[in-house]
């Protein structure tokens, strides 16, 4: 018996099916009920960066797209609530908005895993979360201004290297901290700088030679130019690949090799993939949460929010919510040995 | 790079104000000028809303329009903030503080409009020379840039909190009290150094520390508008001068005084150039220059004397070129407003570095013109409108107080947008009210605020990079002696007049209940003293010191006071020099005053419980309405028109234009259908 025609008229009934499936319910009732919620509705995007910051331009220009491609086409009105690296509004989705999808959180990668490092007190908990996405992947390296004793990776083994660095507890301090550890890398790093402005500063007056760079960090203008006029280098990856621009630079792989090594340091680079998270609280009902994550996925793969984005040399590369989903399970399985080791990283020592 | 030289640089700058002088262009700038005169009237909003506001239009905006539009803004914001401190009190932005001391003075006495025509003056004055210092410095200014490394910075920031002791005026010891709790508050947070959570209380609010605004719009704005409503009348009786005589006389004292405008404001466009020194501490730097280099000033400054008006604002204003150094030649912007004109710059193509200051010369001193010519707008406005403005000031208390409580209420909320905010406004209302009616000096208070964490910053990064050999660099050593100079300097002079005996008292004892206020700093300071024992060695190290110098210092003011034998006939000499602050000037009964002032905080009260109850615009009416209504029976049509309109204005500036996530309330809670309907519920 044929039931169906030809491929493609399968292919769409199984979609249709598995969509249906996905919501747990008719789909057709159903896909009725969100749009209609969401006709004429205003949905609130809580943006963890101030006004008029790249992440708030990046949030605003996905706002746009978003709507465009949410069931309903509700109304998107951004609102800013900076503060302690985004746990102020990590903290006010998850305890204090309406829980009816339309309050939308655009948070940072820290937030996954800081609640894990420092517990209860921290005021949020990832896992209290629903993901729809995350629209970056986060990606370090090692770079050093071309004045310094270091001029190859290999040097970075056998001579000295002063790095800047912003706070204590930030990946641009403690991932160079871990690889001294582990790797013998001749890292002094001096942290306490306002931010990556004062780092660049403090390099080009030879106050410090290097530091731990966001790759996206090495694409912004003028650290760019100094990469190109060749005033700066890259390295060393601290990641397990060697992303694009940078892929002849070596990375991680060939020099961390213990298993506890490796499990703890993935501790750091885990969240990356997520680099910037979006989710909903826990409660918005099920269909809904299916609409607002396929408007995410159709919305990140938008060419005209990728090409927006590329004018800017903001690199887009988007994750569904089930890998966010995947990334905070994974740091909540962590073994409870690597936990205490990773606070000892991101709490200071007494000095000797 | 040969073209850099001698007329190379004069034509570019030519070049550069013919490309900016196109109509398209200037009416940008002109539209930038404007918003920022309208924040800055605000209290508590200033350039940052004005970014979050302008930016979004400049992304597809002709680059030279929509940077000079934004500069417009940023560096005429700092100019209306004077209205306000002058008129009432208020500081519109922490830029105007220092300006309050004698511009509030001058208007009790009738001369408001010569004190704000004396303030634009010279703001426009003093920016034109921030700009011009800028522009003549902006080709070689990469080397010198270079040649200061964190250890220089360090000592310039310790030059700058070794002006308490001169902020501090007859009372030295109190000034130091009030400056380490400047520092110890400074200190709540994170800590950079260690990742050690600082006296945060385990509140999420206070992780990023207290945000500065809600603090100064606390100790300098509230004290003052519950003085108003205590002495229950306008600000001032009748205008000294007619509108037009005020505005000319203003002007004359600007000009007479331009070689303090110079020294100002070379020292605004230094300290502008160093990160982190925000304008919340350069009013204060140059007005204690000016209290210690101009002639008479120890006795007259504070009193209303126009040269403590001119000093700040001229400062401010040209700070603002200075702060343009590092955003272009390095890309290091000097705090959040810089930091996100850097990222509008990015989005327009330009890169900060040496190529603004060789390849891109032109489109730099497109920007310098820029400053210029918004100075020149910005002033020229306020100054026309000064004299109008003065009258202001005649008016009835209970037709202006309700209205600016409220813009203080919703502008202390811009902090950090929670609730914290709101509690953090009123219990430094408190603190400021009390230390202005005991005669607590509290601009040292700010200093610390502001340079304390810098200062620890700076000493951990200069430690760490140089060991204890950063204490040998010239420039270092340069300036921290100068630093002891300044600090040690009133000291050394009480012990020249009257020999170490001097410093002794010799009273009998007594006990006042104003003594408390001392229980209150020492006992804080030994709590958080304690609290910080359990902290990794970097964490605490500077705790220890701020907590350690305040209970020495709270201690033997006390004790100094304890036996002073006040009250008695044969009083020990009290200390010569100003009191480095505004004086309540009612004679009003101590209970009468207590009473009034407690219906003062209660109406703030009523702010908080309906901000939790019905949501904060709807209580913005509720408040007005009540106040006008109770406490001078205005008729109702002009309490409700007045109470509509303030919140209107709220409600399209904050709500519409802005996007403030309001604090929910429990009306919403409830019925959260009404979400939708009415703002902020």
């Amino acid at each position: 018996m044929k039931l169906f025609k030809n491929k493609a008229l399968l292919g769409a009934v199984t979609a249709t099916a598995m969509l249906a499936m996905s919501w747990l319910a008719p789909a057709p009732a159903r896909a009725d009920a969100v749009e209609d919620f969401y006709k004429g509705k205003s949905v609130t995007f809580l943006v963890s960066a101030p006004a008029g910051s790249l992440t708030d331009f990046v949030a605003r220009n996905f706002a746009e797209h978003f709507k465009s491609h949410m069931a309903g086409h509700p109304n998107v009105v951004v609102l800013n609530l900076p503060g302690a690296g985004g746990m102020m509004a990590a903290a006010q989705l998850q305890l204090k908005e309406v829980k009816d999808g339309t309050v939308i959180g655009f948070l940072q990668r820290n937030n996954l895993y800081v609640p894990l490092v420092e517990g209860p007190k921290s005021g949020f908990d990832p896992r209290e979360l629903q993901w729809l996405g995350s629209l970056e992947k986060v990606a370090y390296a090692m770079v050093a201004m071309n004045n310094s004793e270091v001029k190859t990776t290999a040097d970075l083994f056998s001579k000295p290297l002063i790095l800047g660095a912003t706070g204590y507890s930030n990946e641009n301090r403690t991932l160079p901290a871990m690889l001294n550890d582990m790797i013998g890398t001749k890292f002094k790093i001096i942290h306490g700088y306002d931010a990556r402005g004062e780092v660049y500063l403090a390099m080009e007056r030879g106050e410090v030679d290097g530091w731990a760079s966001t790759v996206a960090g090495l694409t912004i203008p003028d650290t760019k130019q100094m990469l190109d006029q060749g005033r700066l280098k890259v390295l060393l990856h601290l990641g397990f690949e060697s992303p694009a621009p940078f892929d002849k630079v070596p990375n991680l792989s060939s020099y961390l090799k213990t298993p506890e090594d490796k499990e703890l340091y993935s501790f750091f680079t885990r969240s990356m993939v997520a680099g910037r998270p979006i989710g909903v609280p826990k409660g918005v009902p099920a269909d809904r949460l299916a609409a607002l994550r396929k408007a995410f996925d159709e919305s990140a793969a938008d060419p005209d929010f990728l090409s927006a984005m590329k004018a800017k040399d903001y690199p887009v590369e988007a994750v569904n919510g089930a890998a966010v989903e995947q990334v905070v399970k994974d740091l909540y399985a962590t073994s409870d040995a690597t936990m205490l080791k990773v606070r000892a990283i991101m709490t200071a020592k007494e000095p000797k | 790079m040969e073209h850099i030289a001698g007329f190379g640089v004069l034509e570019t700058a030519g070049h550069a104000l013919i490309s900016l002088l196109s109509i398209d262009r200037i009416v940008f700038l002109w539209f930038g000028v404007l918003v920022g005169l309208m924040l800055g009237l605000l209290p508590g909003i200033g350039g940052l809303t004005g970014f979050a506001l302008l930016v979004p239009f400049t992304y597809t905006m002709d680059p030279i329009a929509a940077l000079a539009m934004l500069l417009g803004m940023h560096s005429s914001n700092t100019m209306s903030d004077t209205i306000p401190a002058v008129l009432f009190g208020v500081p519109g932005g922490a830029a105007s503080q220092a300006t309050v001391l004698d511009g509030l003075q001058m208007t009790k006495r009738g001369e408001g409009g010569r004190a704000l025509s004396a303030a634009y003056t010279s703001s426009l004055i003093g920016g034109l020379i921030g700009a011009l210092i800028m522009g003549i410095a902006l080709p070689s200014v990469r080397p010198l840039v270079l040649s200061i490394a964190t250890p220089e910075l360090l000592a310039m920031t310790i030059f700058g909190i070794a002006m308490v002791s001169t902020l501090s005026g007859k009372t030295p010891l109190r000034g130091m009290v009030a400056a380490c709790f400047g520092i110890l508050i400074g200190m709540i947070g994170t800590n950079v150094q260690t990742g050690q959570m600082r006296w945060t209380l385990d509140l999420i609010y206070l992780r990023d520390g207290l945000p500065i605004m809600p603090v100064l719009l606390g100790v300098f704005a509230l004290p003052e508008l519950c003085d108003l409503a205590i002495g229950r009348k306008a600000l001032t009786d009748k205008l000294e001068f007619s509108t037009r005589k005020g505005m000319w006389q203003g002007v004359k004292d600007a000009f007479a005084h331009w070689f303090l405008i110079l020294r100002c404001s070379s020292i605004g466009a230094v300290l502008g150039a160093i990160p982190g020194v925000s304008s919340a501490v350069t009013d204060w730097i140059v007005y204690g220059h000016a209290l210690r280099t101009e002639r008479g000033a120890d006795k007259s400054f504070g009193t209303g004397d126009v040269r403590g008006v001119i000093a700040p604002e001229c400062a401010v204003n040209a700070s603002e070129g200075g702060r343009l150094v590092p955003l272009l030649a390095f890309g290091v912007p000097g705090g959040a407003a810089g930091a996100i004109l850097l990222s509008a710059m990015m989005v327009q193509g330009f890169i900060p570095g040496p190529d603004m200051l060789t390849r891109n010369l032109e489109l730099t001193y497109t920007l310098v013109w820029s400053l210029a010519l918004a100075n020149v707008f910005g002033a020229a406005l306020c100054f026309v409108l000064s004299g109008q403005f003065a009258k202001i000031s005649t008016l009835r208390y209970t037709l202006i107080l309700p209205s600016i409580m409220a813009v203080t209420f919703v502008g202390a909320f811009q902090g950090s947008r929670s609730w914290g905010d709101l509690y953090t406004l009123l219990i430094f209302g408190l603190i400021g009210w009390t230390m202005k009616r005991l005669k607590w000096p509290r601009p040292p208070l700010i200093l610390g605020l502001v340079l304390g964490v810098l200062i620890e910053r700076y000493l951990a990064i200069s430690t760490l990079r140089y060991g204890a050999d950063w204490l040998t660099r010239p420039g270092v050593m340069l300036i921290l002696a100068a630093s002891a100079w300044v600090m040690l300097s009133p000291l050394y002079r009480i012990v020249r007049r009257k020999g170490f005996g001097g410093l002794l008292p010799r009273g009998s004892f007594s006990v006042q209940s104003s003594d408390l206020v001392y229980v209150f700093f020492i006992g804080i300071a030994a709590w958080m003293l304690v609290e910080a024992q359990g902290w990794f060695f970097n964490a605490r190290i500077g705790p220890t010191f701020a907590a350690g110098t305040l209970i020495v210092a709270g201690s033997i003011s006390l004790i100094w006071l304890l036996f002073s034998g006040r009250g008695s006939a044969n009083p020990a000499a009290e200390e010569e020099g100003i009191h480095m602050d505004l004086l309540a000037d009612d004679d009003l009964p101590a209970r009468t005053v207590a009473a009034r002032a407690a219906q003062f905080f209660g109406w703030y009260i009523f702010f908080l419980a309906g901000t939790a109850v019905i949501g904060l615009i709807p209580t913005v009416p509720l408040m007005i309405l009540g106040y006008m209504r109770a406490e001078a029976r205005e008729p109702w049509k002009l309490s409700v028109a007045i109470a509509l309109g303030a919140m209107l204005f709220i409600w399209i500036v904050f709500d519409r234009l802005v996007g403030v996530p309001w604090p929910h309330s429990l009306l919403g809670e409830w019925i959260p259908s009404l979400r939708g309907v009415i703002p902020s519920v």
